[in-house]
Order: C-alpha cells, then structure tokens, then sequence
C-alpha cells in the first residue's frame, strides 16, 4: 500500500494504480473523460487535472494529469485548489463549445457522463457564442444509432473496438478539430462487441438502436438482477423493464465473469421474449386455445399416467428440470440434448466436481499467460470469453512492460513496447477465427487432428500421461514446441468446446492441465458448454437421448418436454417417429418451436426474464436471475406449473424446491447459498427495484382506471418492484440499477467497486459449485477416432448471430444474420467440381441442406463448414461425414 | 403593547368596510387571472406549427405528484411523443414540469374551470392538450438549436452551425 495525501486527507491505496484510479478509489472524485479501469489511461482529454506538490515544503506545485502519474510514496496531491479546479472546469467549457444543444434529444440524456463531469466541475454556463462544428451520421447497422456532433474526441471508442476488442472496421479519420469516430464507408459494425460502445462512450455518439425505438430515460425503468441466456458464460446483465416491456439489457458488473462488458448477442439479443415467437397461450393439438384451467387441468390429467417421459432442457432453470425430474422420477428424465454433447458434459461435470482440476472463470482466462485452444472457435461459441482470451492474448505484451518498469495502466506506452511480441494463443482449429491475430501459432485441422496432438501435448509435458499412436500429418517438432510453449508460462490455459464433437477432446484437455500440474504450473481449464445452463444440466444428471428412444420405440409412453426444441437436435424423420408413438407428447415452453407444432399439449411457461431461478455457467458458476417483466396475464415458470399439475406440496416456495434440490442431488449442496431468498430483508425492508425518480405512476394507468394499482408482486423475489424499500448496496444484494449521487451514468459503478476495475464491495455474484471429488487426479484415457480420409466432413460452425435459438428470433440479431452457407478450400471444391457461388445440397444422414458455396482456403482438405444453427435449420451437432449433390434440374426450371 | 397590537389590528380590520370589495359573482364575471396563473395545462407548437414536445420525459420526472406519463415514438429518430398523458385529478398545479420543459411544449394557462363529475374524465390524453399555438412564448423552435437533424433540417442547417465536417479532407 502506499500513502497518499489528497487535500489534507491522509489514504492508503494499492501501488499499481495511478493518481486518478487511486484517488477514485479513496472516494475523491476528479473528473475524467479518456481513462477507463479497463482501457488504462491514454492522457487525451485533459479533463483530470489535478497538483501535485513536490514535498512538504512545496507551496506551488505543478499541475499534472492525474491518470498519466504514477503514485509515490507520502504524495501530496490537490484536487481542490482553484487554480487546477479552474482548468477543469474550462476543459469541459471548450469540450462543450461545439457540442449540440442535443440533451432532450439525446439517449444518454440523464445517464451521461459529460453531464456529471460537467456538473462536477461546477460549469454552467456557455460564452462561446461562433459557429458550432457539425458532422454527418453513419449507418452502423442495427444495434448502434450514430450521432457524431456529440463526439468530445477522448478517443475511448477507437480503443476499445480496436484495441480492446481487436475489430478493425472503424477508426478515426481526420485531423485537428475535425477528427471524426466511424467507418470507412457506411455499414453495420462487424465486430461483435460493438455495443459496449454505447457504454464505452462517455456521450451519446453511440446509442442502442432498439432500445432508442422503445426509449425511456435511465430513471424510468425498473431494473432486475438477471443472466443472460444465449450461452454458457453467464454475464451478468440488467433488464431495464417498463410497463410490461422489456426496454433494453446492460451489463451488470462482475469481476469474475463479465466485467465491464457484454457480447453484442447478449445486449441485443433479448427481445425474444416480446417477439411474434412468443408462446402465449395453451392448446391441445388441432384444437383452438385452451382456457389457462383447462390446460392446467390437461397438464395434470398428463402427469397423472404412468410411463411418463421427460426431457429436460439444457436453456430451462435448474428448478424446472429439477420439477419435472422428480415429476417423473430420476431414471426416467433424459437431458434431451445430443449424445455428443451429453458424453461432453459428463466430463465436464466430472472436472467440476474434482477437486484438482480447476476450471477458469472469465477472468481467469483474461489472466493466463499460454493458451491452447483445442478445435473451438469461441468467438462464436462463447463471445465473451473470446473477449478474454484476446486479452489473455497480451499477455507477453504485458510481460515484456514489466520487463521494463512500464506500469500496465500506460495503455500507449505498453502496445508501443510491445508491438513486435507475438500473441500468446495457440489454436487449433479447423477454420479461421477471430482470435487468430493474437495466436502465435494457428493450425488449420480437422478436430481429430486437433485432439490427436493435444494427446501429443499431454504426453510430451509429462511422459505418465497416455500416448497416443502416430497420426499422419503431424510433426513432433510442433508438438513439441506447444508443449514448451505451455511449460515456460506461469498460468497455462486449455480451452476446447463441443465443436470437435468428441469427448476425448475434454479428456485431452484435461491430460494436459494435469500434466502441467504435475510440472509445478498453475494450470487451467476451460470447457466451453453449449447452452446457458448446460453445466447444471449435467450436475443434475438424467439420461442420453440415445436411450430415451428405446422406451420410446416399444412402448407408448407420456412424453413431457421442458423448454427444449428438439428439432433443433434431433433428425427430424426420428422425432417424427418418436412422437407418432408416444402416447401423449406434451410441451413447456415459451417460444413458439418445432417441437410445440408436432405437440399434443402445449403450455406456455414463463421465460426467464419473466421469471426467477438458477443457472449454472460452464465454470460452475451457479447464478441467481430474478423475474424482470410483469405481465398481465403472466405464464407461470414450468416448475410452478409442473408442481400445482402434480400436486407436490414439497415446494410451497422456490427456496423450498432449491432446498430439496440441494439435499437430494449430489454436487448441488451449495445452491441454496445461490442468490436471495424471498423473505430476506435489509432492515425490515424489501430492496427496491425502481429508481427513486421513476415517473408516471400516477398517469401511466389512468386511461385504464383512474384508481392507482398497488404495484405487482412476486413471491419468490425479495425485490420490492416498485421504488418503495431500501437504495443503495448491500452485501449479497445484486445492484438493480448503478447508481450514485453526481454519477448517473454507467460510471458509478466505480462507487461499488472495493477498487477501481476490481470486486464488488459486496461481494461478486454467484456460487461456484463442484470442488468437492478429493480422488480425482489422474490421466484419462483418450481414444482418437480419425476421420476417414477422403470423405467429405462436415464441421458446424454457428455464428455468434443466428447460431444461438433463442437470440436469433430477436429482431435485431435477425437483421444480422447472413445466409446459411457452406465453404471448403479450393481443391475440395475442385475434386467436387463444386464453383464459388454454387448452390448444392448438402447430405448427411437424415438431413438434405440446400446452401450455398463458398471458398475458404483456410479449411483443411474434404472440410465443408456449414453454417449451422439457424431458426428452421436440420440439426447438425457435430462433425459428421457427408456427401455433396449437384441439383438436378427440375422440369419446372 | 398587546393591547395596542390588538387594537391596531381591529382598526385596520374595521378600515376595510370601506375598501372595494374583492368577491366577484362568479360564474357571471370572471375573475382576471394573470397570464402565469397556473391552471390547465397544455401542449403547444412550435412557430412552424410542428408538435413542440420532444419526449425527453422531464415534465414527468419533476411532477412531484407523478401525474405525467408519456411514451416516444417508435419511430426512429422521431421524437414526438406517441402518447401524453396528465392526470388531472392528481396535478397539483405546481408548474414544475413548465418550469422543466425544455422546449416550452408544455404550459400552464389562465384556465381553472375544468370540474367534473367523474375522476376518470379527468384524464387528459394528447388530443386534449395539444393546443395549434404557440401559447405564451411565441418564438422558441427547439429543433432550430438543437444538432440532431429532423422535420428536414440536414445537420449543419441549425442556427449557428458550420456545414458539416469532410472527415477525408486534407486541409490543415
Ligand atoms: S451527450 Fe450528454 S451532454 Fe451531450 S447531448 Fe447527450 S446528454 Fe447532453
Ligand atoms: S465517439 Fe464517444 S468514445 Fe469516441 S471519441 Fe467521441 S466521445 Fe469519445
Ligand atoms: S451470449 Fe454469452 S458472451 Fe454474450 S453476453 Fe450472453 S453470456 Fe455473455
Ligand atoms: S418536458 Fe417538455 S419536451 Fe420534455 S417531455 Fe415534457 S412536454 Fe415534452
Ligand atoms: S482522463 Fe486523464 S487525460 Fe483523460
């Protein structure tokens, strides 16, 4: 720690920092524009001036920029004085000349940081009475709405979509005072981190497009602790909720996981649940719509009747798998994903559960110095935490600055030092990623091939760990050089998923963290789970769809499905024959699916922004969201409904069934620790979710009934929905809304913070389960199952917009979505005759795919990556081999 | 000194059955009332005859009674407001959301007579506050200030705007 005197008042503050994040963090405030905790400091606004005097005898001092000095022990530092207050304050008068009367107008209006610092430095009023600069507007596509004229120039967005975020599809153009933030040529912005501008940017040149049709100021919209749901990582967002709508998602801070930021598909991606998808009411197949006491009734008429099947979901609550599992007895529930990823998950849960292993949290990966990624593309799978491996990337950037005494916060000075290090991924996969530009080292392989070296690794890290037999086409010198690569770092980092399709990918993995425990590292591993809440899935545990056919075959049994589209995952002329002899299918969902068009009985239930539970993220990070958006008639959550139909009186409540959940399923003990119980209370009273100057309550319903409504309520949250109950943080109370007195925007999130870019003072969310194994050490065996040779294979590849369900029938991400296509390299086109262009269909077994070609001479020899994943789409859930037919022409032309 | 307190104040109490008298036979005579006497409210227009309002939602935030509710438009770059509501059966004529108004939409005016016999008529909806002038301040068109172009005004078109920017140009 080192000591400081800020205008008299004697702090202790962490060394690393410098003057401006170590005074924010002792609770005195400088104005600042260009530094941001994540992006480190640039000095370009000139906002944070502050003196500093030599030492004690020193009267005069000089004015430096606080976010450019580097702390020294004993400093005496003023913030106060008038001559540097002054400056401040005609810093923002000059930022201000050309910036538009716009404030009314203006989507950050209220919840912006030029305000506060305005206000903060004590400006008011304006003298510059000339012309006002102007600039024209981009269209950069649907999630971002372009306003330049407000731009203060502090560079933040440039660094952290090129830097920060590495797109390269918008800069800076023009010089002096005409300097202007955007594109080339007019677009959508391509990386898919482009909506933490709106965060980023402390004006409003950046402004959530959807959310500026649906607008509200901050102060307006309730605001809910949730997860978002379009992948395994877990971060943490807010939903913004008026009037039964949702308005718009933000990040919710969490050092662990999320940070300051979200990935594009989170942000804009939740507006399914107001979509024509939407499932709203109850049918019987062939019927009109069920009254909601007749469906109930049917539900429970369903329930009732032996041989009942259920299926779990891998998007669904812990609790309502955990309800319908129990409904229908533990070795009748299936987990209803597919059998690749189930044999995937199995090991996950396993590593989980060992006590050895440990599975990387989002900043853990952020903090690995070597990475192997094995046959993923996580920019695709898991944008996020592709975010962080970029990160993790700059690892040998940051090393070669410690090197030289440079501070990390120096953003300029730490990328010029190291401009020549190369990246500190190695990746193996078999197409191009995104993250390739930070990999030393990029191999172009089929999966087999991938997880065959990562055996190699293993094995030339530690000799105890299995062989494995010669493949061809590998060169043991490469081998070698990962394994190196791996042993020279302090913090090696693993990351494989489940698109190798192939669990001995997971076992290779994990052979290589072991072995690289055995060699005195600090060895990581991350697995990368397909679904958001995958990982609690499989810690519940039930059965592989493969045997969930069987009984299905013989028999005519009752089948239930949970939240779960199966056409999705499944053949299609398999379901179809699945369903013709099942008894009864009956379907729980809240999206209108393939899957509740072939259904007998289909209930809606709510979705989880409707409603409230736990996920568990591909760490084992179990995670509390609560319910967000009131409806009118709202669908109540499948676990409520499946316990009213089956008359269980075990769960009166949600923490009741979370306690039975705890007790009864083995590796879930902790989960009652997870999130709030409903009756907590700070005080005697109830957190409150409104802001205190929410509006219109007395107006907003008046055309409907004069007579105010009590607000609504839920049972299962400790949230007041209403601002009626306590404000301000509290241990263990995730943050509704971020706010402190003189920082309205996104930037109070300093204020809860125990330092700057740090935890939580109250402590980051969630629960991270498993650990719990002691006899879990030791290799796996790993069987590599080559491809065979000269056949077609088809890899998935599923974007980050379409390649998830439930965000691709948002309207915004459906603007984004591309056409479905295939691509190989050139001689596999050639060998196939196939041209650029063409459209051919593509054959694997049960599904015919029409796509279009293209070429990617990235991809390995007889690879065909087909884009898959899409709303409609047939299932293709892993590398599968396959055939390529030209089409024939029909007679019709 | 009491007793003269008193005195006085029973002098100057007796005084005033010589004044003009102050009550007036209303509803046959109308009382004058000053132009920022704060009664009815409404929505004005701006000197081109265009929708003033542009939902910044500020009226509604300083309404200390919350009896504003309001929602933009869904339309892109549209600012009007889709609906505006004022229940009036909860205003309490504080003129805080006239005061708050930055573009001079909305206005409280010299009317008071607006009893009714049921509370929900006292739900005033756009239709009925939106009024064609420009109410008490003639002149101010918030949109000819403001940076954002709308209603045809291209950027650089404000008052005391320079064109815009050419961010490709090579000039010093
Ligand atoms: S960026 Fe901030 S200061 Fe500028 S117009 Fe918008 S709200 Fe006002
Ligand atoms: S666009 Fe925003 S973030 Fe970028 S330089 Fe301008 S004000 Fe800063
Ligand atoms: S989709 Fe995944 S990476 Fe993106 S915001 Fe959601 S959880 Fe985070
Ligand atoms: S303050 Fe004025 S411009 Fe803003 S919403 Fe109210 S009436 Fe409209
Ligand atoms: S924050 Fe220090 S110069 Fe911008």
């Amino acid at each position: 720690m080192v000591k400081l005197i800020i205008d008299g008042r004697a702090v202790e503050v962490q060394p690393d920092q410098n003057l401006l994040q170590a005074s924010l963090s002792v609770n005195a405030d400088i104005p600042y524009f260009c530094w941001h905790p994540a992006l480190g400091a640039v000095g370009s606004c000139r906002q944070c001036a502050v003196r500093v005097y030599r030492d004690d005898d020193d009267q005069v001092g000089q004015i430096v920029m606080s976010c450019m000095t580097k702390l020294r022990e004993g400093m005496r530092v003023s913030i106060a004085e008038r001559e540097v207050a002054a400056l401040r304050e005609s810093v923002v008068e000059m930022v201000l000349a050309n910036h538009p009367h716009d404030c009314p107008v203006c989507e950050v209006g209220g919840e912006c940081h030029l305000q506060d610092m305005a206000v903060m430095t004590g400006h008011s009023g304006r003298r510059y009475e000339f012309q006002k600069r102007t600039h024209l507007n981009q269209n950069l596509g649907p999630f971002i709405k372009h306003e330049m004229n407000r731009c203060i120039g502090c560079y933040r967005c440039v660094r952290f979509y090129r830097d920060y975020a590495g797109g390269d599809d918008f800069g800076v153009f023009g010089s002096r005072a005409n300097i202007y933030f955007g594109r080339a040529s007019e677009g959508a912005l391509e990386s898919p981190f482009a909506g933490n501008l709106v965060e980023i940017c402390p004006t409003g040149v950046f402004v959530d497009k959807p959310f500026s049709k649906k607008f509200r100021r901050k102060w307006d919209m309730r605001g809910t602790a949730s997860v978002c749901g379009h992948c395994a990582v877990g971060c943490n967002v807010t939903l913004q909720e008026r009037e039964g709508e949702l308005r718009r998602v933000v990040n919710r801070y969490n050092d662990a996981v999320n940070g300051y930021f979200l990935c594009d598909r989170g942000r804009f991606g939740a507006d399914y649940v107001q979509s024509e998808h939407t499932l709203r009411s109850a049918r019987l197949a062939g019927s009109a719509e069920l009254a909601v006491n007749e469906a109930r009734a049917a539900l429970a008429r369903v329930l009732a009747t032996p041989d009942l099947i259920g299926i779990g979901s891998p998007r669904a609550s812990l609790e309502s798998n955990f309800a319908l599992r129990t409904i229908v007895g533990p070795e009748n529930f299936y987990l209803g994903i597919h059998d690749t990823a189930y044999d995937m998950l199995d090991v996950a849960a396993r590593l989980i559960r060992s006590a050895r292993m440990t599975v990387a949290s989002v900043r853990d990966v952020e903090q690995a110095d070597s990475v192997l990624i094995i046959g993923e593309d996580p920019s695709e799978t898991a944008p996020r935490l592709a975010l962080a491996l970029r990160q993790a990337g700059s690892a040998g950037v940051h090393a070669r600055a410690n090197r030289n005494a440079i501070p990390l916060w120096q953003d300029i000075s730490v990328r010029d030092n190291g401009c020549e290090t190369p990246g500190a991924l190695m990746i193996m996969s078999p197409a191009a990623t995104e993250l390739d530009d930070v990999a030393w080292l990029t191999l172009r392989v089929r999966p087999d091939e991938a997880i065959a070296r990562a055996a190699m690794i293993a094995h030339a890290i530690d000799p105890q760990a299995p062989p494995c037999a010669d493949m061809p086409g590998i060169m043991p010198m490469q081998v070698e050089q990962m394994a190196a690569a791996l042993l020279a770092a302090e913090r090696p980092l693993i990351v494989v998923g489940c698109m190798t399709g192939d669990a001995d990918a997971l076992r290779a993995a994990a052979n290589i963290v072991e072995a690289l425990m055995r060699r005195g590292k600090q060895a990581r591993l991350s697995f990368i789970a397909p679904e958001v809440n995958a990982v609690g899935l499989a810690l519940l545990g039930g059965g592989r769809m493969s045997a969930c056919f069987e009984p299905l075959a013989a028999g005519s049994a009752n089948i239930v499905v949970l939240e779960n589209d199966l056409y999705r995952r499944f053949p299609h002329d398999l379901l179809d024959r699945a369903f013709k002899q099942a008894g009864s299918v009956t379907v729980l969902d809240h999206i209108e699916t393939q899957t509740t068009a072939q259904a007998g009985l289909v209930l809606p239930v709510a979705s989880m922004a409707e409603s409230d539970g736990i996920v568990v993220n591909q760490e084992g990070r179990a995670q509390r969201f609560y319910k967000a958006i009131f409806r009118q008639t709202p669908s109540l959550p499948a676990w409520q409904l499946l316990r009213d139909a089956a008359n269980i009186g075990d769960w009166p409540t949600l923490s009741a069934l979370v306690r039975v959940m705890s007790g009864t399923v083995e590796g879930l003990e902790h989960i009652v620790e997870v999130g709030l119980d409903a009756a907590f209370r700070i005080e005697g009273i109830q957190p409150a979710s409104q802001p205190h100057r929410y509006s219109g309550r007395t107006a907003v319903n008046a055309h409907h009934d004069v007579q105010e409504q009590a607000p609504p309520s839920n049972e299962y949250s400790p949230f007041a929905t209403s601002m009626e109950g306590y404000h301000g943080a509290q241990a263990g109370v995730p943050v509704p809304f971020f706010w402190s007195p003189g920082w309205n925007s996104v930037q109070s999130v300093n204020k809860f913070q125990s330092e700057i870019g740090g935890s939580l003072r109250h402590g980051d969310e969630g629960v991270k389960l498993g650990g719990q194994d002691q006899d879990s050490s030791g290799y796996w065996p790993v069987t590599i199952s080559p491809a065979e040779p000269a056949v077609l294979l088809f890899i998935p590849c599923l974007p980050v917009f379409g390649g998830e369900e439930l965000s691709a029938l948002s309207p915004a991400i459906e603007a984004r979505m591309a056409v479905p296509s295939a691509s190989m390299n050139i001689h596999t086109a050639a060998l196939h005759q196939i041209t650029e262009g063409a459209t051919m269909d593509y054959v694997t077994q049960g599904a015919c795919m029409r796509l279009v070609t293209e070429i990617d001479d990235h991809l390995p020899d007889h690879v065909v990556q087909i884009v898959a994943g899409y709303p409609g789409q047939p299932p293709l859930p892993g590398p599968v081999h396959g055939q390529v037919r030209h089409i024939t022409a029909r007679a019709d032309g | 000194m009491y007793i003269y307190s008193s005195l006085r104040t029973l002098w100057f109490t007796f005084l005033h059955l010589f004044h003009k008298t102050e009550t007036i036979q209303y509803p046959e005579q109308k009382p004058y009332l000053s132009p920022r006497f704060r009664g009815r409210i409404i929505l004005t227009r701006d000197p081109d005859g265009e929708e003033r309002c542009v939902s910044c939602y500020l009226c509604a935030a300083v309404c200390p009674s919350d009896c504003i509710s309001l929602q933009k438009s869904s339309i892109e770059g549209d600012w009007t407001p889709e609906h505006f509501r004022i229940n009036f059966s909860r205003c309490i004529f504080c003129g805080l959301c006239e005061e708050a108004c930055p573009t001079s939409a909305i206005q409280l005016t010299p009317d008071f007579e607006m009893s009714e016999y049921r509370r929900s008529d006292l739900v005033y909806e756009k239709e009925h506050l939106l009024i064609s002038g420009t109410g008490k301040v003639p002149d101010y068109n918030f949109y000819r200030v403001a940076g954002v172009s709308v209603r045809g005004k291209a950027k650089g078109e404000a008052l005391n705007e320079a064109p815009p920017v050419d961010a490709r140009g090579l000039m010093p």
